[in-house]
């Protein structure tokens, strides 16, 4: 807890429109890409990722994208019907699920309706047949199915180009 | 066709042809912004074509070219069944291909000796094209996203 909420002050240090290149990168779109979005040069977006980069003591771009998007932020209003009664709350990325963040301070989010103001912060991945369990016979079967494919198409090629090359006749 | 013939076996890793001088002057450049599987596949391909241009010296070493290919193959399918990558599977299927050819060419007669080498530079070429396209496709990943996992956590047998 206490390493969020350090790195959260780091970020704060940053201005808005640091901000907003961070966001773009921590959503992985390349230094060209962000100058297209922002009307500058590559060159210059570079040189803001730069300065956000010694602001934040020399990080990483990529750990920096990944700090940012930690501690994105999601703004929830609880309905009126809540004891919250439609005042905002801040949900800290990656931080205890019952738990959320007031004006007022800590509220217990488990006592309430944790369906309406809330639930998973992060979506749980399904598990990769490529990467899960088994993974080495699909993968094994996958370089046999591949060079199956490889055999079939290339005999499909060469087939093609002696069909053509009797249409085409003889070359003089 | 006989010009399809010539294309393609210029391809391949057992002659001292074109492609060869090619793809080794290449590896210095690719050695750099490539990942470790990339790194292992660079490896692989060249020792392949190292063999294949010292046994192409010596006559008798015709019979000995298919070892060249059998330990590429052999290097490669561990690193595509560790790879947090998808094409080492690709470069591994273009080696299976090239094997499973040449030992079909050693344990029976009657084949066309062309064919099978035009065979063989195929399977070398598709792997050469693979192995460029899983470089530049780290390289544009890594530019994205930052560094990326290089190799699955454990092989599971389960």
């Amino acid at each position: 807890m206490a390493d969020i909420l350090e790195q959260t002050a780091l970020l704060d240090r940053l201005t808005a429109k640091q901000k907003e290149v961070l966001s773009y990168v921590s959503d992985g779109l390349t230094s060209k890409e962000i100058g297209r979005k922002l009307g500058v040069s590559e060159s210059a977006v570079n040189q803001r990722i730069e300065t956000i980069r010694q602001r934040l003591g020399g990080m990483p771009r990529a750990q920096i994208a990944r700090l940012y998007r930690r501690q994105s932020t999601l703004l929830i209003t609880i309905p009126p019907s809540n004891p919250l009664t439609g005042k905002s709350i801040q949900l800290q990325a990656g931080a205890e699920q019952s738990q959320a963040w007031s004006a007022e301070g800590v509220v217990d989010l488990s006592a309430h309706n944790a369906g309406e103001a809330g639930g998973r912060l992060q979506p749980s991945t399904p598990p990769s047949i490529w990467n899960g369990p088994g993974a080495i016979w699909v993968r094994l079967s996958t370089i046999v199915g591949i060079a199956l494919a490889l055999v079939a198409l290339g005999v499909l090629a060469l087939d093609l180009i002696d069909k053509l090359s009797r249409l085409l006749g003889p070359s003089h | 066709m006989s010009w399809i013939a010539d294309v393609l076996t210029a391809f391949s890793f057992h002659r001292p042809s074109v492609a060869m001088p090619v793809l080794i002057g290449a590896v210095p450049f690719a050695w750099r912004p490539a990942g470790p599987p990339e790194r292992a596949a660079i490896l692989s391909l060249s020792g392949m074509i190292v063999i294949g241009l010292a046994l192409s010296l010596f006559d008798w070493a015709a019979a000995f070219q298919s070892a060249a290919d059998i330990l590429a193959l052999s290097w490669m399918v561990p690193v595509a069944l560790r790879a947090n990558r998808v094409y080492p599977a690709v470069i591994s299927a273009s080696l299976l291909i090239a094997v499973l050819v040449q030992l079909l060419a050693l344990m029976t007669t009657g084949l066309n000796p062309v064919a099978i080498e035009m065979v063989i530079a195929s399977a070398h070429l598709t792997a050469i094209v693979s192995l460029g396209c899983g470089i530049l496709f780290h390289r544009r990943r890594s530019a994205r996203a930052g560094p990326i996992p290089a190799w699955r956590d454990q092989l599971h047998f389960e």
